[in-house]
């Protein structure tokens, strides 16, 4: 090792930078070689970045249950935010293709209430008035005038005439 | 020296790239290059919870844009883009940048001091342990003055070992740049540990 040798002859910055990235540096390391004072100085600085390394690692270092769920993670939203759009796509396409076929296919308008009626003319042409019918039905609304009792009340009618009978045997046994 | 990348093992895209990633595909990268994006990250942003986000996303970016993806880089190279694209975003949020700058001033950079407690050096003698840690808070200290872009190169290099050609790929600067960064990061620590040491 030579002696130190005057401030301006030590390295410069770029050739500390030479010296640090390991290429070719045979100027520098001449310069170390003849320099304890840089010598010194550098095998400081580089165990001081190798020591900022490894310290940068371990500071990263995670267990490998994070890495699987930081991997699941990543890869899930990854697949989720590609399909949304796909998704999205899809749907809006099926909407549009559902709204052409309505158009190019009207339904037919439903029906409204008068529409649920039959018409009078529908009436006169599916029964066409007849003598007979007419007499009938004047014979059949006589006969119902003329029941005592309406037709539909007929079973309480002797429900009511049964009872009446047992109160009158109570009274004269 | 060999880089960080040109070690690691190759996985380049399809050459139908334009096609999409497979599901395997895409597993495979997440699977090989979650850590060292996680690490660089954690160099660039202050909490390891934001790291951790910002993974996340660098991959979920990286899926998103794959169509964009050449070729022209490798995988890797164009990771470490993203990641250092997102920490730049990270930053321009102001809120989080008001909110770092008031924790460091309460912290008053003992966030450095405690990382570089966590030397793992058990077997050297205590005197020892103590200078090389005092000699890694300085280091930190310095790293944690550089500008983002002095900074960013400084992780690539000394934390993954990246060469100056990749880092310049990765940052998108020329390589002259590069190790215009690197010089004064280097020069910053070199004069950081010479104060620590009371010769400088």
């Amino acid at each position: 090792m030579g002696e130190h040798l005057p401030a301006s002859e030590h390295l410069n910055e770029n050739e500390w930078l030479e010296l640090i990235l390991g290429g070719d540096a045979a100027a520098p390391r001449r310069h170390l070689d003849a320099c304890a004072h840089c010598s010194a100085e550098f095998e400081k600085l580089r165990a001081s970045l190798q020591e900022f390394r490894s310290e940068a690692h371990q500071a990263a270092e995670r267990p490998e249950g994070f890495w699987a769920r930081q991997h699941a993670a990543t890869v899930s939203r990854a697949l989720r935010k590609n399909t949304a759009p796909r998704l999205a796509w899809a749907a809006s396409l099926a909407a549009v293709v559902l709204a052409a076929l309505i158009l190019a296919n009207p339904a037919p308008r439903a029906p409204s209430v008068q529409g649920a009626l039959p018409a009078p003319s529908a009436i006169a042409a599916s029964a066409p008035p007849s003598i007979e019918g007419d007499a009938a039905l004047l014979m059949d609304v006589q006969q119902s005038v003329q029941r005592d009792v309406p037709e539909a009340l007929e079973p309480a009618a002797l429900l009511v005439d049964e009872m009446n009978q047992r109160q009158q045997q109570h009274r004269n046994p | 020296m060999e880089s960080t990348l040109a070690r690691q093992p190759t996985l380049s895209l399809r050459a139908d790239a334009a096609m999409g990633i497979a599901r395997e595909e895409f597993d495979e990268i997440v699977r090989l290059h979650q850590r060292r994006i996680f690490r660089i990250l954690l160099a660039l942003v202050p909490d390891a919870d934001t790291a951790e986000t910002l993974t996340q996303e660098c991959f979920l970016r990286a899926y998103r844009n794959r169509k964009a993806f050449r070729g022209e880089a490798r995988v890797g190279t164009w990771l470490v883009r993203i990641a250092i694209n997102l920490a730049a975003d990270h930053r321009r949020n102001r809120r989080h940048a008001f909110w770092r700058r008031l924790f460091a001033h309460w912290n008053g950079g003992e966030e450095a001091w405690e990382r570089a407690q966590r030397i793992a050096d058990p077997g050297a003698s205590p005197l020892r342990r103590l200078v090389a840690r005092e000699r890694l808070r300085a280091v930190w200290n310095a790293v944690e003055q550089l500008s983002v872009q002095q900074r960013t190169a400084f992780a690539l290099r000394f934390v993954e070992e990246m060469s100056v050609e990749e880092i310049a790929a990765a940052m998108g600067i020329e390589a002259g740049t590069v190790k215009s960064h690197l010089a004064r990061g280097v020069a910053a620590v070199r004069r950081r540990v010479k104060e620590n040491d009371g010769y400088g």
